[in-house]
This record gives C-alpha cells, sequence and structure tokens, in this order.
C-alpha cells in the first residue's frame, strides 16, 4: 500500500507538470462538441443529440490523452523502470489511471457548463451528466488506458486496437445515454447508476489483470 | 558471488539469444559485455534487473534468485537502462528527487546537491529536462548511480552521448566503485579499455546453426 501512494504522488506529480495533456483533452472535447453543435441543421431539437454527442466524444477525448500519457512513459523508458524497482504490474496500471482520473477528468467536470450553453440543457440535465461522468469515467480511464498499452504492444496498429477495444465502450455507453427512454426516468436514472458502478468493478479486475499481461509483453 | 547466471536459455521474437549461459560476478569485479547492436546485450542486463524473463534457468544475486527479491530489488542494485527514463516536463531536481523518494532513500539535502556537482549538473538543476541536449541527460542518469547506494550495478551503454571529460569522469566513478567492493556489469557496442575488467564478448547467432532458430515442433515449444 506504501508503495502504491509513492508511486501514485509521483504519478500525480508528472501529470501536473505536463499540463499539456489537459489542454489538449479539453481543447478536444470543446471544439468536438461544438462541432457536432453547428453539424445539425434543427437546433431546436439539439436537446435530443446532446447525449450521444458528449459520449462520443468524451471517449475519443480519453483515448486521445490515455495515448499521449503511456506512449511518453514507454518510449522514455519510464515504464521499465518502474517495473525493475520493483512495482508490480497492477499497482503501474491503477496508479497510472488513478492519476489520469483525479487530475484530467475531474477537471473536466468543469467543463461542464460550457456544454450546458451549446445544448441548452437544464440545469437538471448538467446534473445528471455530471453525476454520470463522474461514475463512468473510472471505466473508460480503465479501458483506454489498456487501449494505449494494446497500440505500444501493437506497434501501433490502430485498426486492429480499436477494433479489439471498442466493444468495451459500447455497455457504458449504452447506460449513460438510454435514461430518457423509460417511463419513470427519476426512478430509472438511479438504477443505471447503479449499473455503471457494477460495470467499473467489472471493469477493474479486468483491465488490471489484461493491462500486466500486455505489460509484460512489452518488454518482451 | 554477486550476481550469478546459471544455465540460462532465452529467446527473444523467436530467434535464441542466450543457450546455457553462465556468468559470475564476483566483489569488486567488472563485467564488460561487448557486441554489436542487437546481439543481446540489453536483454541480458533486463534478465539481471529481472524485466525479461529467461526461459530456463535461474539468476542469483547475492546468491537469492531473484524472483524472490520481488520489491527488495531496488535494495540490491541500481539499473541505469539505455533510455533515460527521464520525465521532459519535470526539471533535472525534480526527476532525481522523483527518482529517490521511489527508492525511499534517505540521501540528505547536502549528499544530493553534491552529488549533482560531479557532472557540473548544480548550473543547470532547475532547467526543464526537455531542454537539456543528449549528453546531459545521460549526465541526469548517470548522477543516480552518486545517489543510490547499492553495490552492483548494471550499465548499459554509460559512455553514450558523453564527452570525452564526462566520459573519464564516468570511469573514475566506475573505478571508485569497484574499490569500496562494489559490482558492475556493463554494456557497451565498442571495445575499450577499463582496468580490472573481465570482457565478454557476445555474438551474433548464425543463421544456419540448429539451435539459433526457433522452428515450430509442437505446442509445447510456445
Amino acid at each position: 500500500m506504501k508503495d502504491f501512494f509513492k508511486l501514485l504522488k509521483r504519478e500525480i506529480r508528472i501529470c501536473m507538470n505536463n499540463s499539456s495533456i489537459f489542454f489538449s483533452f479539453s481543447t478536444f472535447f470543446i471544439t468536438s462538441s461544438l462541432i457536432f453543435v453547428f453539424a445539425l441543421d434543427d437546433l431546436t431539437n439539439i436537446i435530443v443529440f446532446y447525449k450521444p454527442v458528449v459520449w462520443v466524444v468524451l471517449i475519443f477525448s480519453i483515448m486521445l490523452v490515455s495515448e499521449n500519457f503511456l506512449h511518453e512513459d514507454y518510449s522514455d523508458g519510464s515504464l521499465k523502470e518502474l517495473q525493475f524497482l520493483g512495482f508490480s504490474e497492477e499497482t503501474i496500471f491503477l496508479c497510472k489511471s488513478l492519476a489520469m482520473w483525479l487530475i484530467i477528468l475531474i477537471p473536466a467536470v468543469f467543463l461542464m457548463p460550457i456544454i450546458l450553453i451549446f445544448f441548452k440543457l437544464s440545469y437538471n440535465d448538467v446534473l445528471k451528466l455530471f453525476l454520470n461522468i463522474f461514475i463512468s469515467t473510472p471505466s473508460l480511464t480503465l479501458i483506454s488506458l489498456l487501449s494505449a498499452l494494446f497500440s505500444i504492444q501493437l506497434k501501433r496498429n490502430k485498426i486492429v486496437q480499436f477494433v479489439i477495444i471498442l466493444p468495451f465502450f459500447i455497455p457504458i455507453v449504452i447506460f449513460t445515454t438510454t435514461s430518457e427512454n423509460f417511463a419513470e426516468p427519476s426512478k430509472y436514472f438511479g438504477d443505471q447508476l447503479l449499473i455503471l458502478i457494477g460495470i467499473f468493478f467489472i471493469t477493474l479486475p479486468v483491465c488490471l489483470y489484461a493491462g500486466k499481461l500486455i505489460m509484460r509483453e512489452i518488454n518482451k | 558471488m554477486v550476481l550469478e547466471f546459471i544455465s540460462v536459455y532465452f529467446r527473444r521474437n523467436k530467434r535464441l539469444i542466450f543457450d546455457n549461459f553462465n556468468l559470475k560476478l564476483r566483489k569488486s569485479q567488472i563485467i564488460i559485455l561487448i557486441g554489436d547492436n542487437g546481439v543481446g546485450k540489453s536483454s541480458l542486463l533486463d534478465i539481471a534487473a529481472g524485466i525479461l524473463k529467461p526461459e530456463k534457468g535461474t539468476i542469483k544475486i547475492n546468491k537469492t534468485p531473484l524472483e524472490e527479491l520481488g520489491s527488495h530489488k531496488k535494495e540490491k542494485f541500481t539499473y541505469i537502462p539505455h533510455k533515460d527514463s527521464l520525465k521532459d516536463y519535470l526539471t533535472v531536481e525534480e526527476n532525481l528527487t522523483n527518482w529517490l523518494s521511489l527508492l525511499e532513500s534517505d540521501i540528505s539535502k547536502n549528499e544530493f546537491y553534491e552529488s549533482l556537482k560531479f557532472f557540473n549538473l548544480h548550473k543547470i538543476s532547475q532547467n526543464q529536462v526537455i531542454n537539456l541536449s543528449h549528453g546531459q541527460r545521460k549526465k541526469v542518469s548517470l548522477t543516480k548511480l552518486l545517489l543510490s547506494k547499492t553495490k552492483l550495478w548494471l550499465l548499459d551503454e554509460p559512455f553514450n552521448g558523453l564527452d570525452s571529460s564526462s566520459a573519464n569522469k564516468c570511469k573514475a566513478l566506475i573505478h571508485n566503485h569497484i574499490k569500496n567492493n562494489g559490482s558492475i556489469i556493463l554494456s557497451s557496442h565498442i571495445n575499450f579499455e577499463l582496468k580490472a575488467s573481465k570482457k565478454i564478448f557476445i555474438k551474433k547467432p548464425k543463421k544456419n546453426d540448429k539451435q539459433k532458430s526457433f522452428k515450430f515442433n509442437s505446442w509445447d515449444d510456445i
């Protein structure tokens, strides 16, 4: 546990010094959402489209950031260094995910008011979106970091990477975008959050195990 | 015996690198691994550091098998790999303090700044690593040796990118470590002289050698 916090502290310090990661994430997220708004012909129905747009853009923004996040570690040799310093692959993967979530995705929640302006959302919708993002981004972070590890292992073969990893995002997208279709949206919203928490508890061990195996393969 | 390779068999990318490889590194001894690029020098150091696992054989550090050391590996040896492991957006000082915090080292501030002076890094200690030259980055990563208290050093191409005066300083550092009962295994693609050193020439495996190429016989081979 001591090792975990030591490594987490290091990762947070590195993240905070490299502000370009957060800026590339927020710029991509805001501009892509804005492009969608401009692309829509009928702005009276804009509120109908906000969920799929926000979630697809969010997933791609996270994937973009996680690529930079791990490729840097791989190319400068620090991924290897952490391994020979005796940190387990699971600890490395978990610390990186947690640091990315804390330093990049939590501040991203503050971008929500901008989305509110773009899509003319009510306060209630933004609150739901905020809760959804807060609960589902840990799973998205884990999956996207796994995807980034895959891209290192497959020597940047993007097609294979996307074919293997993208399906893992589907359940999260389904449960974050469908609440309005049910008769009692407010009641369903609570269940939906519980399902997202459940998805996180499935994603966590699967990603840790897969991440460990890929990290070992990378060095071979 | 500080470091021991016993009957190590290792294959990389379906190519045999080491077959029944044995090596013994004693106290106050330097072993220089010499060979062309891609012959497996770095792989050998990676195996010694526990990053790569051989298919057969044992690696022992101070008579303890490497797998049993776990997170105590960092107390037994210091490994300076070819890539410098430095973070571009951190300063020289931050990079080194980050590394020390992972080691749980109790080095004093005074000792830390004295170590920086060895390669004249004290003048650039507040510079971000992204603004340093290749040689300066190499010096930062070699400074880790001055900050470490381990007896065994594993150095991958330590003289690469260093100017002649810094290379001489590095040699002096190596000799000083040997005098203090330390042991070093280092790799180089250039044949050079170092006092009290033992050289091992690693050659590229021949293509027609049956043992050197991997052929699929059964699923058990994979």
